[in-house]
């Protein structure tokens, strides 16, 4: 039953949340500071997230496709194909449900234990559009950029990987890469992203807003909320392949 | 720097790098405008969204997007990453490389007028090596139905017998070849120093004979010289036989025609007649003698037969 309560209070969170995101003035300010803190404070672990899993992926991929039958170029195609329609997103998604699901879950969680919430609520604030939705919204704008950072990092650090460790040259690597590409790829890539933001702001604003029982309570509600956005992730990432593709 | 200037940076940034990330992928020149024909096909197999575009074996361009057109046929938008514009009444053959990979390929035609970018060019659909494969494959799948067809008739045929008894007529056949190879084995088992016996035997013989032959080769030599000798004589005694024949054909021949005293005496019947009347006389004189002797004997006497 536990469930089915925590998912009615869950879509009444974001009903109120829908219903508030008319009143810019009052969540303006925090808005822009949360593309900072979601988006702009979040390129380095993304692009370093990128590079990394790109070059991986590359590596593993030459070692594991020696065949005289199979051209080099292959290993572009698939390392650019999976960058682009999975891992950039994924990866990306799953990094930030640690950073920015955690800093939400904590930030809303101390909040509320500590009634700051309340005193909002009693000052006549509507406490829902000053906390919520600036930072599912700033989640909208910045994952897709995320997402294109990802991407963008993972292809290049796949390149360079051929390229470094002599297993791909850079002009077989981009024939692969190009042939295979499609454009619909980038725009499911970014769906999945701005789903996955959405997930990782909203389940984390539910868990930080709700929480209760002092300083236990809040680093339950991180826990809660950065676990549930990663099963979460999983999740949307298996319906959308089954939906999109 | 505030907040503002890093989100609008960001963003901005953002958005640069996946139009540049795009084109490049697409291999749409980042900078310059793109220059886009387009070619009406009837059937486009394997060519989608990115399909390269060659023209005398070097990529040129790819392909954008792929659509129907009003009257069935599809409409392929080409995009090219090169300086020189197309001549009118060029051809985009669609062709398969490396076996599985399709790509369209452009023949320039010798026009001096241009194809502006969004014109159009000829389209073509050529089967290439896929084509002859098919072709190929297509052959041989008849020569394998109809060889499945022979095969199962055959099999039908096989049933049909299996059906009508032939089994048990299989296995009776099956069951006295084994008896008769036991029976042959047994032969074997038990005969089977008699038979290297034998052989062995035969052997000896054959070598007593090979030996005789070497030690009296000087006398059959001469045996069959003799022999020669005594054919040839049997030559001319054949020949006078020969002849002999003849003149025996010539003597029968006039028997036979009744030419001579021994000729009419075997063909003419007067004298059989003559002497079947004689003798019938002669029995009848007998018969009377015997009946009445008194008629014969009265005329004679004692006297004078003493």
């Amino acid at each position: 039953m536990q469930v089915f309560y925590d998912f009615g209070r869950y879509c009444q969170l974001l009903y109120q949340a829908i219903r508030s995101s008319s009143e810019l003035k009052s969540y303006y300010r925090n808005f822009v500071s949360e593309m900072i803190k979601t988006g702009y404070d979040s390129l380095p672990i993304v692009i370093l997230a990128g590079v990394f899993t790109g070059a991986v992926l590359s590596i593993q991929t030459s070692y594991q496709l020696v065949s005289a039958l199979i051209p080099k170029s292959t290993i572009g195609a698939i390392v650019t194909q999976s960058i682009i329609i999975e891992l950039a997103a994924v990866i990306s998604g799953l990094v930030l449900a640690g950073r920015v699901g955690a800093r939400i879950a904590t930030e809303l969680g101390t909040m509320r234990v500590s009634e700051q919430i309340d005193a909002l609520e009693s000052m006549g604030f509507n406490s829902v559009s000053f906390l919520v939705v600036p930072r599912v919204l700033a989640s909208f704008v910045m994952f897709p950029v995320l997402y294109i950072a990802a991407a963008t990092t993972g292809v290049g650090g796949g390149l360079l990987a051929g390229i470094v460790t002599g297993q791909v040259p850079a002009a077989d690597f981009l024939l692969g890469a190009r042939t295979f590409f499609l454009p619909w790829d980038i725009i499911f890539g970014m769906t999945k992203s701005i789903v996955f933001g959405f997930i990782i702001t909203s389940i984390s604003c539910y868990k930080g807003y709700y929480a209760s029982g002092g300083a236990e309570g809040v680093g339950t509600a991180t826990t809660n909320a950065t676990v549930l956005s990663c099963i979460f992730i999983l999740l949307a990432d298996l319906m959308l392949a089954i939906i999109l593709l | 720097m505030k907040n503002e200037y890093k989100v609008g940076i960001t963003i901005l940034v953002a958005i640069i790098v996946g139009i540049l990330g795009y084109r490049f992928m697409a291999e749409i020149p980042l900078f310059s405008q793109t220059y886009e024909v387009y070619a009406d096909f009837d059937r486009v197999d394997g060519v989608v969204s990115g399909t390269s575009v060659f023209m005398q074996g070097v990529k040129v361009g790819s392909v954008r997007r792929v659509e129907f057109v009003d009257n069935d046929s599809l409409r392929v938008d080409m995009t090219f990453n090169m300086d020189r514009k197309l001549p009118e009444g060029s051809i985009a053959y669609i062709r398969t490389v490396q076996v599985l990979d399709t790509a369209i390929e452009i023949e320039r035609s010798s026009s001096t007028t241009m194809v502006e970018s969004g014109g159009r060019i000829i389209g073509r659909y050529d089967e290439g090596i896929m084509g002859t494969v098919r072709e190929i494959g297509e052959s041989a799948g008849r020569n394998i139905e109809s060889s499945t067809e022979k095969l199962s008739d055959v099999l039908g045929r096989i049933d049909l017998v299996l059906e009508e008894g032939g089994e048990n007529d299989i296995r009776q056949t099956l069951s006295g070849l084994n008896n008769t190879i036991s029976g042959v084995e047994r032969i074997l088992d038990a005969r089977g120093q008699d038979i290297e016996d034998s052989i062995i035997h035969l052997r000896n013989t054959l070598q007593t004979i090979d030996g005789l032959t070497s030690d009296q080769q000087e006398q059959i030599e001469n045996i069959i010289a003799n022999l020669e000798s005594t054919t040839s004589q049997f030559d001319s005694v054949a020949k006078e036989i020969d002849e002999l024949s003849v003149e025996l054909n010539e003597v029968m021949r006039k028997i036979n025609q009744g030419d001579g005293s021994m000729g009419k005496l075997i063909n003419d019947p007067s004298l059989y007649n003559n002497l079947d009347s004689l003798s019938y006389n002669l029995n009848e004189l007998i018969k009377n003698i015997n009946e009445n002797p008194r008629d014969f004997l009265k005329h004679l006497r004692l006297i004078d037969i003493f």
